[in-house]
């Protein structure tokens, strides 16, 4: 049953969720690009309306998609399996405080990754990238022509223009109205 | 009086959930401003008690420390008050949109403006993986462990699960390594 899909799904982003918003970008979408959910493009445009909206990725995600697959309950269930982990984690450690900060396998379990999960998000960088300036990810072993693409330069202004703007201390926001009206105008 | 309180707590989330974006540690420096000084919730000792652990564990940042500092306050039903209020103004904005994003579809510019807003992202993505990544990714360990990690998935599209285990477990070999 779509419910008891959503819920385990989500279930499973929310217990492997590290490092933040963009590290888990991979992870939301094998969960739900593989399974047929939402295209790899649908998927970029949730993380673009993310961005747009308060709140992180993975809830925005969550809504999203169990929005689209079955409702305003399919949404619910969707967050609830999301949010379920941390409860149940949080719950644990709570009544372990104590012990828990000294466990000395927590930390190096976590400087194993934390590398990852930097990893994982230079990995949402490629992919992203290959989607918006070649229109879609590259499968690599797939597909032995890979190299056979077209570069939309349009959209490699724009990364290549925030990739430098960012360094000057400019409003987030208003970085991203910037971004959404170049796109609506020239690409 | 704890009615009170609660309602306190609620408002105090469902602000903190409508005025973030970017994600998670965006919202923790709103969060510490309104727990530690607005309303001297915690000591700024406890809200890093706070942070540090939500970061230990999986999932959502923001929800963790919803849930943590919640409890905190309020008990096990100020935890489901306040990660509530943080995520109620998301949940029901992609609500909206969610619905009307089929007809957008109609609307061709909407399309560029999101994929404008892409473009922007991952920049601003990249630009969040130098910046961790000084500090995440030590020595030749980090970096193997990043490379492996980036090749994994671009290349092999191997499931991030995979990933995070194995450099779990890696982590551990690696500090039993040091030890010797």
């Amino acid at each position: 049953m779509i419910f008891w899909q959503l819920f385990s799904t989500f279930l499973m982003v929310g217990s492997f969720c590290f490092g933040g918003g963009f590290a888990i970008i991979p992870l939301i979408e094998k969960a739900v690009v593989e399974n047929g959910w939402l295209t790899f493009a649908q998927f970029a445009d949730v993380v673009a309306i993310s961005q747009i909206t308060p709140g992180p990725l993975a809830t925005c995600a969550a809504t999203f998609v169990g929005m689209k697959q079955a409702g305003i309950i399919g949404a619910v269930v969707a967050m609830l399996g999301l949010l379920l982990p941390s409860f149940v984690l949080m719950f644990i450690i709570v009544k372990f405080m104590a012990q828990f900060k000294h466990l000395k396998w927590v930390e190096a379990v976590l400087a194993g990754i934390r590398p990852v999960t930097i990893g994982m998000m230079a990995a949402a960088v490629i992919f992203f990238l290959q989607l918006s300036t070649l229109n879609e990810k590259i499968h690599f072993l797939q597909n032995p022509d890979w190299y056979h693409f077209s570069v939309q330069w349009g959209a490699m202004a724009i990364f290549i223009g925030v990739l430098v703007l960012q360094r000057f201390k400019i409003n987030p926001l208003i970085l991203m109205l910037s971004e959404g009206i170049f796109g609506g105008l020239f690409l | 009086m704890m009615k009170h309180k609660y309602w306190q707590l609620f408002l105090v989330f469902l602000k903190l959930g409508s005025f973030t974006f970017g994600g998670g540690y965006a919202m923790v420096s709103l969060m510490r401003r309104e727990l530690v000084e607005v309303n001297t919730w915690m000591t700024d000792d406890e809200f890093t008690d706070c942070l540090a652990v939500s970061q230990s564990i999986p999932g959502v940042l923001a929800v963790n420390t919803s849930i943590y500092a919640g409890y905190r306050v309020a008990g096990s039903f100020g935890a489901m008050v306040a990660v509530l209020g943080c995520v109620l103004p998301s949940f029901l904005l992609v609500l909206v949109l969610a619905h009307f994003y089929g007809q957008m579809g109609q609307f061709p510019v909407i399309k560029k403006v999101f994929l404008g807003v892409t473009a922007g992202v991952t920049a601003i993505i990249a630009g969040a993986v130098v910046k961790l990544g000084k500090n995440a990714v030590k020595g030749s360990f980090g970096l193997c462990l990043c490379a492996i990690t980036v090749v994994g998935m671009v290349v092999f599209e191997i499931h991030p699960i995979w990933l995070i285990l194995g450099g779990a477990l890696v982590g551990v070999w690696y500090s039993k390594q040091v030890k010797q």
